[in-house]
């Protein structure tokens, strides 16, 4: 593995670990799902300090270039991160589909009251004119 | 009997009252009571206001679901208010209300927990689609053949009944998008007996087909997909 590779994928690694921290603590990121890419983060860091590692799989794996390896290893953890969202985001829509039918029939079933609040809170205006129909 | 007519609409503020009043203006049989529920998919027509202004039992979804999330609130409905039998039914005139008696007397009469309302079992309906959808039709109805080993003829038929039991089942789960053949492998899975009556269909009268034409391959390649997965699901029987 080159020089230049290796010192490539330590920048990397390095910037996406500073994105990833400065995004837990502005809490745009969960923990939870910053756990999968510090794993990817020391992967790299791994493979970066310690190219035997890689030159080694690669013998076993007969992979010609260990670049080879290390682009099928960054292909193989995308491809799982988006199985896990596709995943995520089902199941996320299906929870706002339960809530969207239940939210829905609490708001009928308090239909009438809600209707009364929403003329109370109408301009006094409205309300002067009501109290004139009702008298 | 209690039984619940839901009515999923989408704006069909053209349909929607006419197909209201005929239910009102039937007289059904002695031991059948029958409320309806509107189920207002979150449309951008005047259907909410329409509903409003006639008073009519309408319960408005706060954003659209589609077609699946709408029927599935109508069995919550129907599990909450505890009817016995709850029958699907379209708000754009498609359905015969005169032969609601006959698709809801095998639950009833608890011959089978879902029975499905039928254009084809013998020739009942005026209306029979084109050739092209009963092509379509035909084709789902023999995988769903295929998987489950029974034979149901009009798969696609939003026009059914499910007693207690297929309320509870569906108002847990329920098919999102094109649910009708899916959510029969489902019900077969689960151990609950599907029948098929004949019942009489109109050309719809105003709104659109949730399917169009275009569309109808990537129906067709999705339902099957459906249909097959859910056959392979475990088949646990359902309470």
């Amino acid at each position: 593995m080159s020089l230049i590779l290796r010192i490539e994928m330590i920048v990397t690694a390095l910037l996406v670990m500073y994105i990833i921290v400065h995004s837990v603590h502005r809490k745009r990121l969960r923990i939870q799902y910053s756990f999968f890419w510090l794993l990817l983060v020391a992967a790299m860091l791994v493979a970066a300090f310690f190219p035997g590692v890689v030159t080694w799989l690669c013998q076993i794996m007969d992979i010609e270039k260990p670049s080879n390896l290390v682009y099928l290893c960054g292909i193989l953890a995308l491809m799982l991160i988006t199985f896990y969202q596709t995943i995520l985001l089902s199941k996320q829509a299906d929870r706002i589909t339960h809530l969207t039918q239940i939210v829905s029939i609490q708001k009928f079933l308090s239909g009438e009251l809600q209707e009364d609040g929403n003329k109370m809170e109408e301009s006094g205006i409205a309300l002067e004119e009501r109290k004139g129909v009702d008298e | 009997m209690r039984i619940l007519l839901i009515l999923p609409a989408y704006n069909e503020e053209q349909t929607i009252l006419q197909t209201v009043r005929q239910i009102q203006e039937t007289s059904f049989p002695e031991g059948m009571e029958v409320d309806y529920i509107v189920i207002n998919d979150g449309s951008t027509d005047g259907t909410e206001a329409l509903c409003r202004q006639h008073q009519l039992n309408c319960l408005s979804l706060i954003q659209n679901l589609g077609i699946g999330g709408a029927v599935q609130t109508g069995y919550l409905y129907a599990a909450r208010y505890d009817y016995d039998i709850a029958v699907q039914f379209d708000g754009d005139g498609q359905h015969d209300i005169r032969s609601l008696a006959d698709l809801v007397k095998p639950v009833m009469e608890g011959r089978c927990d879902f029975s499905v309302g039928s254009r084809f079992v013998t020739r009942s309906s005026g209306f029979q689609s084109t050739a092209l959808r009963r092509l379509g039709i035909s084709y789902l109805s023999a995988v769903i053949r295929l998987v489950t080993g029974q034979k149901i003829t009009d798969v696609t038929s939003g026009y059914r009944a499910g007693n207690r039991r297929a309320i509870q089942y569906f108002a847990h789960n329920y098919p999102v998008d094109y649910p009708e053949p899916e959510s029969l492998v489902q019900l077969h899975k689960k151990g609950l007996t599907i029948c098929e009556v004949p019942v009489n269909m109109f050309e719809r009268s105003g709104g659109k087909s949730s399917i169009n034409c275009f569309r109808s391959i990537y129906y067709m390649i999705k339902v099957t997909l459906a249909i097959f997965i859910a056959a392979m699901q475990r088949g646990e029987e359902f309470p």
